[in-house]
C-alpha cells in the first residue's frame, strides 16, 4: 500500500463537488413531456367532442387516457437517463454517487412535474366539461372520486410515476451494466410496481392487471397506500444503486 | 501537477487478465506515451486510472488519494476515448460543448471554439453528422479544452486525417507548454507522437515493460548508416533490430547501449551512428522474448 500524501491531497485538490441540479435532464423531458401532455390533451377532447356528437358524453376521458400511457413514458425516459447520461457524466469527471444523486432529484422533480399536468389535465376536463353541461365521472380504481379531490390526484400520479420511473431507471441501469443485469432488473422491478398499482386499486395499466380478475385487494387508507408507494419508490432507487454503485463505463464495442 | 502511483494493479475481463500486478509512478508535469501492442492492456489501464472501472486488486493513487469514486481527484482528470463519451448523438456539438462544460472546473470555452474552427467542425452539427476523423477531432477539443490536470488520451486520433492528426500533436505541445500538466497519451501510431513524448510507459500482457525518458530509451540502440561492409562488421556480435540496404550502402538498427569505444570505431569507420528509433525499440521490446 502506498502512504497516503494528506499535505498534497489538501495543498492541490479542491473540496468535494455536492451534486448540482440535474437541469438538462428534468428540462429536457419535462419540455418533451409538456408537449405530448397537450397533445394527449387536444386529443381526450377531441374524443369527448366526437362523442357529444355521434353518441354521449360520459365519465372522463382524460382518466382513461392518464391512466394507461404515461406511466411507461416515465419509465421509458428514467431507463434513458440511466443508459445515456450515467455513463457520458462519470467519463466527464463525476462520480456515480453524485450521478446517482442528481438522477434522484430527476426521478422526483421529473414525477412530480407530471403528476402536476396530469392533474391539470383533469382540471381543464372537468371545466371544459362544466362549461358544455357534460357530466364528468371518474372511474373506480383510484385514490380520488372527483376531479375535486386534487390533493388525492396528485399523491396518487406522484406516487404512480415515482415508482414507475425509479423501476425504468433501475432496469436502464441494469441493461446498460449488461444484458443479464437488465434481464434480472426487468424480472425483479415489476415486484414493486404491481405492489404499488394493487395499492392504488389500478384498473388498467398495470403490468398485472389480468390478475385482478382473480384476485382485487380491499381499498386500503389512503395513507397506506402512499406508504406503500414510497416504500417501493424507495426499494427500487436501492436497487438501481446496487446496480450503478460500481458499474464499469464501457467502450463503443463493448 | 498529478502525481500518478499505480501499485500492483490487477484487472480481469472473465478469464482474461488484463492488468496483471502492474506497477509505475509518473511524477506529472510531463507528456507521457502510452505504448502497448493490441490487447496489451493500454485502454484498461487508462479507464482504471480515470474511475471508469474499478480494479480486481491493486492500488492507483493520483496525487496521493484513491481514485475510484473520489470526485476531488476525478473532476480532475479527462480520458478521451476513440468513442466520444456524450449523453445522446442527436446532440448538436454546441449543446456538447455546454454539457462537458458544466462537468469540467478549468474548462476554456474560448480555446474550446477555436479548435471547432482548427478542426473545422461546425457548432450545429448534431455529432451523428460527423464523420469517424470528426468524432475523433471532437474528442480532442473535449479533451483539451476541458484542461484537466491529468488528460489522458486514448486512441484519440483514430479516424483523423494527416493533417488534422498532427495538428492534434501540435495542439497537445503548444498547450501544454502554455498550460503545464500530465498528458499521456496512448498510440499505435508511434512515431508521428514520438516527439512530444517526455517519457515512456511500454506494457505488453498487462505487465510493465519499461519506464523511462525517451532519451534514455532511445539510446538504448543506435542506427548505423554506412557501406554496407563496415555497417555489417561493426553490428557483427550485436542484437539486430533492423535492417536496410541501397545498393552499397546499409542502414542497421542495433539494440544495447554503445560504449564511447564503438561510438568512436563507428566514426574510424566513416559510420553515421543515430539514436535508434523509437517504433523500432517498441517492436523489439514486446516482440516474443524481446522484453527479456
Amino acid at each position: 500500500m502506498i502512504a497516503r500524501t494528506d499535505v498534497a491531497k489538501e495543498r492541490r485538490l479542491p473540496p468535494l463537488r455536492n451534486w448540482t441540479f440535474p437541469r438538462r435532464m428534468v428540462e429536457d423531458h419535462l419540455g418533451l413531456a409538456a408537449l405530448l401532455w397537450l397533445a394527449l390533451l387536444v386529443i381526450v377532447l377531441g374524443v369527448a367532442v366526437g362523442n357529444h356528437i355521434w353518441d354521449s358524453v360520459g365519465g372522463s376521458y382524460w382518466d382513461d387516457a392518464v391512466s394507461s400511457i404515461p406511466q411507461w413514458f416515465v419509465a421509458f425516459m428514467a431507463g434513458y437517463v440511466a443508459y445515456s447520461f450515467l455513463p457520458a457524466q462519470i467519463a466527464h469527471g463525476q462520480t456515480r454517487r453524485e450521478f446517482a444523486q442528481e438522477a434522484l432529484v430527476y426521478l422526483v422533480v421529473f414525477s412530480a412535474g407530471l403528476a402536476a399536468l396530469a392533474t391539470i389535465g383533469f382540471g381543464i376536463e372537468a371545466a371544459v366539461f362544466a362549461v358544455m353541461d357534460w357530466p364528468h365521472g371518474i372511474d373506480d380504481g383510484h385514490l380520488f372520486t372527483s376531479s375535486g379531490q386534487v390533493h388525492l390526484i396528485v399523491a396518487e400520479y406522484l406516487i404512480r410515476f415515482l415508482v414507475w420511473s425509479a423501476a425504468g431507471f433501475t432496469v436502464g441501469a441494469g441493461f446498460y451494466r449488461s444484458e443479464e443485469a437488465g434481464g434480472a432488473a426487468l424480472a425483479v422491478a415489476w415486484i414493486p410496481v404491481a405492489i404499488t398499482e394493487f395499492a392504488i386499486g389500478t384498473l388498467y395499466g398495470s403490468p398485472l392487471v389480468l390478475f385482478r380478475f382473480v384476485w382485487d385487494p380491499p381499498a386500503l387508507h389512503p395513507v397506506l397506500i402512499v406508504a406503500i408507494g414510497l416504500l417501493s419508490f424507495a426499494a427500487l432507487v436501492w436497487g438501481g444503486w446496487k446496480i450503478i454503485h460500481d458499474i464499469p463505463i464501457k467502450t463503443k464495442s463493448e | 501537477m498529478m502525481k500518478v502511483d499505480v501499485r500492483d494493479l490487477t484487472l480481469r475481463y472473465g478469464k482474461t487478465t488484463a492488468l496483471d500486478g502492474l506497477s509505475f509512478s509518473l511524477d506529472g508535469g510531463k507528456i507521457y506515451g502510452l505504448l502497448g501492442r493490441n490487447g496489451s492492456g493500454k485502454s484498461t489501464l487508462l479507464s482504471v486510472l480515470a474511475a471508469f472501472r474499478k480494479a480486481d486488486g491493486g492500488d492507483v493513487l493520483i496525487d496521493g488519494e484513491p481514485v475510484f469514486e473520489n470526485p476531488r481527484v476525478t473532476r480532475q482528470i479527462a480520458l478521451i476515448r476513440e468513442s466520444v463519451d456524450i449523453p445522446d448523438s442527436d446532440d448538436k456539438i454546441e449543446r456538447v460543448l455546454e454539457f462537458v462544460a458544466s462537468h469540467r472546473p478549468n474548462w476554456d470555452a474560448d480555446y474550446a471554439a477555436r479548435l471547432l474552427d482548427g478542426f473545422e467542425l461546425d457548432p450545429k452539427k448534431q455529432v451523428k453528422e460527423l464523420s469517424r476523423g470528426k468524432q475523433s477531432a471532437l474528442g480532442a477539443i473535449l479533451g483539451l479544452a476541458a484542461r484537466a490536470p491529468l488528460t489522458m488520451f486514448d486512441e484519440t486520433y483514430l479516424g483523423m486525417d494527416a493533417p488534422s492528426r498532427y495538428r492534434f500533436y501540435d495542439e497537445i505541445l503548444s498547450d501544454y507548454i502554455a498550460h503545464p500538466r500530465t498528458i499521456v497519451v496512448s498510440t499505435h501510431l508511434i512515431e508521428e507522437v514520438a516527439k512530444i513524448f517526455e517519457e515512456v510507459v511500454i506494457i505488453d500482457k498487462g505487465r510493465l515493460v519499461l519506464h523511462e525518458p525517451v532519451e534514455t530509451l532511445t539510446a538504448r540502440g543506435a542506427t548505423v548508416t554506412g557501406p554496407a561492409e563496415q555497417v555489417e562488421a561493426f553490428a557483427n556480435g550485436l542484437t539486430v533490430l533492423n535492417e536496410r540496404q541501397l545498393g552499397r550502402t546499409k542502414s542497421v538498427t542495433v539494440y544495447g547501449q554503445m560504449t564511447a569505444q564503438q561510438h568512436q570505431h563507428a566514426r574510424d569507420a566513416g559510420l553515421d551512428l543515430e539514436p535508434v528509433p523509437l517504433q523500432d525499440l517498441f517492436v523489439y521490446l514486446t516482440s516474443k522474448g524481446g522484453a527479456q
